[in-house]
């Protein structure tokens, strides 16, 4: 059996946990999408020099 | 595992707002009951979840990263800081909820003792300490009706203690339980005056409750909270004809040393637990399992369950409950001692 004021700390630490994740969240995708973005332009700028050694 | 995850991604979609997590509290405390620990686990099961969720990338992200010639290697590299805070977070969470139930969770391993000695406890003082009349005097005055009349002044405007124990036998006389039992709640006193409500009624979702019950105590104290919950006792009489019945079993008791009657019982308790609870019966909600499981209960003819030293007993049927020191009983009261 528990008191409102336990049920209502328990919603608290969960409020705050989730808040935290969601904002981990959005960090963790920015940090892949970066990692992505990089990837493709060395992927571009690999292509460019290769267009470009063919064009020699 | 997956159904697992769908109905915990379910739970997280349907956020309680602050409004309906307050009213789930307040249904639970109207019960009478309400299982903190499987509160806890619930909402660490939400956090953990959604920390596993975020903690993954996606397929067609890892896609990209393969396509444009990354390695999974350094994707792991350049998340972890933040795989690791994320672990961080939930390991926060568990510990900090884990303070917030510590106290009753030491009261639980201690509750059967801490109700036996409640129980024995008034058996030798009156509600405010004393040593109660001698037992010459006590006779014929059931145990808890001191209390009744404390709590109800108007009782002793119509009779004595002694007639009102002689009423309170002639309203269930075939009940299994005789004595005075309790529901401690905030919201007592409307429950008083208004009745209970069955958990279907109220429609509470809140985890915890295995059964559609309600649930009352021997204890003529509040056990639980570490003497820090101040709940209303409502005072009451249980029409029990057909008990699951484990009120004898002591907290020395182990499987083993049961009789074969016991085992059996224990057993099929068991048996309909894990069908409603944990096998595989296409019901998702706790709160449905519930109803599933006081279903099969009452299909095997049971009207209530009594737990060790009636420590906790659950009653499915309100109609089976009586309260005592309303105007309805009061009236009733008045009844019979015009009768007599």
């Amino acid at each position: 059996m528990i008191s409102q004021e336990q049920a209502k700390k328990i919603e608290e630490i969960y409020n705050e946990a989730i808040n935290k994740l969601k904002k981990l969240d959005k960090e963790r995708k920015g940090i892949v999408s970066n990692y992505i973005k990089e990837l493709e332009s060395q992927k571009i700028d690999a292509i460019r020099a290769s267009i470009l050694l063919d064009n020699k | 595992m997956d159904k697992e995850r769908d109905l915990l991604k379910n739970d997280l979609e349907n956020q309680k707002t602050p409004e309906e997590t307050k009213k789930s509290v307040e249904d639970a405390e109207i019960l009478g009951y309400e299982d903190i620990a499987e509160f806890r686990k619930k909402k660490l099961g939400e956090i953990e979840f959604m920390a596993d969720e975020i903690s993954k990338t996606s397929e067609s992200k890892i896609s990209q990263v393969n396509e444009f010639g990354g390695s999974s290697e350094e994707l792991e590299h350049r998340t972890s800081e933040v795989d690791e805070k994320i672990e961080e977070v939930t390991e926060n969470a568990q510990n900090e909820v884990g303070e917030v139930e510590k106290p009753s969770e030491n009261i639980q391993q201690n509750e059967v003792v801490k109700v036996e000695e409640a129980i024995e406890g008034e058996q030798n003082l009156d509600t405010s300490g004393n040593q109660k009349e001698s037992n010459l005097e006590k006779k014929g005055i059931k145990d808890g009706v001191d209390f009744v009349f404390e709590q109800n002044p108007g009782l002793e405007k119509i009779g004595t203690k002694k007639q009102y124990s002689e009423y309170l036998d002639s309203i269930f006389p075939d009940s299994k339980v005789k004595d005075i039992v309790y529901h401690y709640s905030s919201l007592g006193e409307k429950i008083k005056e208004e009745g209970f409500k069955s958990a279907v009624e109220l429609r509470s979702k809140i985890a915890g409750l295995d059964k559609d019950a309600l649930y009352f105590t021997k204890s003529p104290i509040v056990y639980w909270g570490g003497g820090a919950v101040d709940l209303y006792r409502v005072c009451t009489l249980l029409n029990i004809k057909n008990p699951l019945d484990f009120s004898s079993y002591t907290e020395n008791d182990s499987f083993e040393t049961l009789s074969e009657e016991d085992k059996n019982r224990a057993k099929k308790y068991e048996e309909l637990l894990n069908k409603a609870h944990y096998e595989e019966n296409g019901l998702n909600d706790i709160y449905e399992k519930s109803k599933y499981f006081t279903k099969l209960l009452k299909d095997e003819g049971y009207d209530s369950v009594l737990q060790p030293n009636l420590s906790e007993i659950e009653i499915f049927d309100k109609q089976n409950i009586y309260t005592l020191g309303n105007n309805q009983d009061l009236e009733n009261f008045k009844k019979f001692v015009e009768k007599t």
